[in-house]
């Protein structure tokens, strides 16, 4: 007796189909893509670009692409793995593009957000909407402090629960590449976290 | 796996080159008799634990500060599809465009190499036609520079042979 499939392999061959009906120029079928993968592609792209019109512009364009690819797409990957992989090397050409990047050095970081991050880190986050709205802010001067790829990979694993192995497979990286550059990159944030917290002692003082 | 830095128990920076296993201990993904000379391992290495620490508060800190992204819905979905359709017409437009002009080439690649033949074909037959017009014109030279010579010639030889004839019979 055949053993039945698990859900994720049924929904997993669910979308194997869809994807095959678009690749033939179903784009009734192709719709029911985008709506299934829009809000990650999205979230990976705010994740990198830390900006929400810049990731809307992104995530349209990756789609886009994608569409075109479609037909080369031969579906040895998962197919969010294989718009994943778009998604990040699109984040990474928008921001060659870009060029001058606005970094944001910790030393750049105010007196203000370096205190909201220490508070946020040691007491389970704002409470106060007006504050929550600055939080996007602090996410952005806290990922600023990481290189490229090092942001890639946390946003991948840490914000969209991505795999180790998924991870590596949209960046092109050794599994345990990944590994590493993970537990430092977290490694680096505490480091950040520290410093922020040495400045609000400082403050105080004064 | 190296384990040899991890069960010596040496307080070491060395340790750290492991930093894929403490990645592993904390995504749970390591076997049980791993997991467990991990523990042990980290119970006396002060630097492996206090970078697990740092790993961990540092996992905390990015989910605490990250709002989840919600999806950008239906406007965004009408957006994309726009773009699709677009460039769905815009393929459409460019192989209407472009239908003719590829009839009208294949057509002049089979004229040209027809062409090609012909021209191969006609130039092989011109060329056997001049051979077999020098054959026989230099026949009809040897005819006219030897024409009362050769019955004698002919006579001469059929003489030489007969005589080779008997002297090989004797």
């Amino acid at each position: 007796m055949l053993a039945a499939a698990s859900p994720k392999a049924q929904a997993a061959g669910e979308e194997t189909q869809i994807v095959r009906r678009a690749q033939r120029g179903d784009t009734e079928a192709y719709e029911e893509l985008v709506r299934r993968h829009q809000r990650r592609i999205f979230a990976v792209a705010s994740g990198i670009l830390r900006q929400r019109e810049e990731a809307e512009d992104v995530a349209q364009q990756v789609l886009l692409k994608a569409y075109i690819s479609l037909p080369r797409f031969d579906l040895r990957s998962a197919f969010s793995t294989w718009l994943y992989k778009i998604t990040v090397n699109e984040c990474w050409d928008h921001l060659r593009r870009r060029k001058s990047r606005p970094q944001v050095l910790q030393s750049e970081l105010s007196e203000d957000q370096a205190r909201k991050v220490e508070a946020l880190a040691g007491d389970g986050g704002f409470t106060d909407p007006a504050e929550r709205a600055l939080q996007g802010d602090l996410v952005e001067g806290l990922l600023a402090q990481l290189t490229e790829q090092d942001r890639r990979i946390l946003v991948l694993k840490e914000v969209e629960g991505l795999s180790v192995r998924e991870v590596g497979d949209i960046l092109n990286l050794n599994v345990n590449t990944v590994k590493v550059r993970l537990f430092r990159a977290r490694a680096h944030l505490m480091q950040f976290r520290v410093r922020a917290g040495r400045s609000k002692t400082k403050r105080g003082k004064e | 796996m190296n384990w040899r830095n991890w069960k010596s128990g040496t307080p070491s920076g060395a340790c750290l080159r492991n930093e894929a296993l403490l990645e592993d201990y904390l995504e749970g993904a390591l076997t049980p008799k791993a997991h467990w000379d991990l523990e042990a391992h980290l119970s006396n290495c002060g630097p492996c634990a206090a970078a697990l620490e740092n790993a961990r508060a540092g996992t905390d800190l990015v989910r605490r500060l990250t709002t989840p992204v919600a999806d950008p819905g239906d406007v965004f979905t009408r957006r994309v599809m726009a773009r699709v359709r677009d460039e769905e017409s815009k393929i459409e437009e460019q192989q209407t465009w472009w239908h003719p002009l590829e009839t009208l080439a294949m057509r002049l690649a089979v004229s040209s190499a027809l062409a090609v033949a012909l021209l191969v074909s006609a130039a092989a037959w011109r060329s056997n036609q001049a051979q077999a017009v020098s054959t026989s014109a230099q026949s009809f030279a040897v005819d006219r520079l030897l024409p009362d010579s050769a019955p004698e010639l002919a006579a001469g030889s059929d003489t030489l042979m007969g005589a080779i004839a008997e002297n090989h019979d004797k």
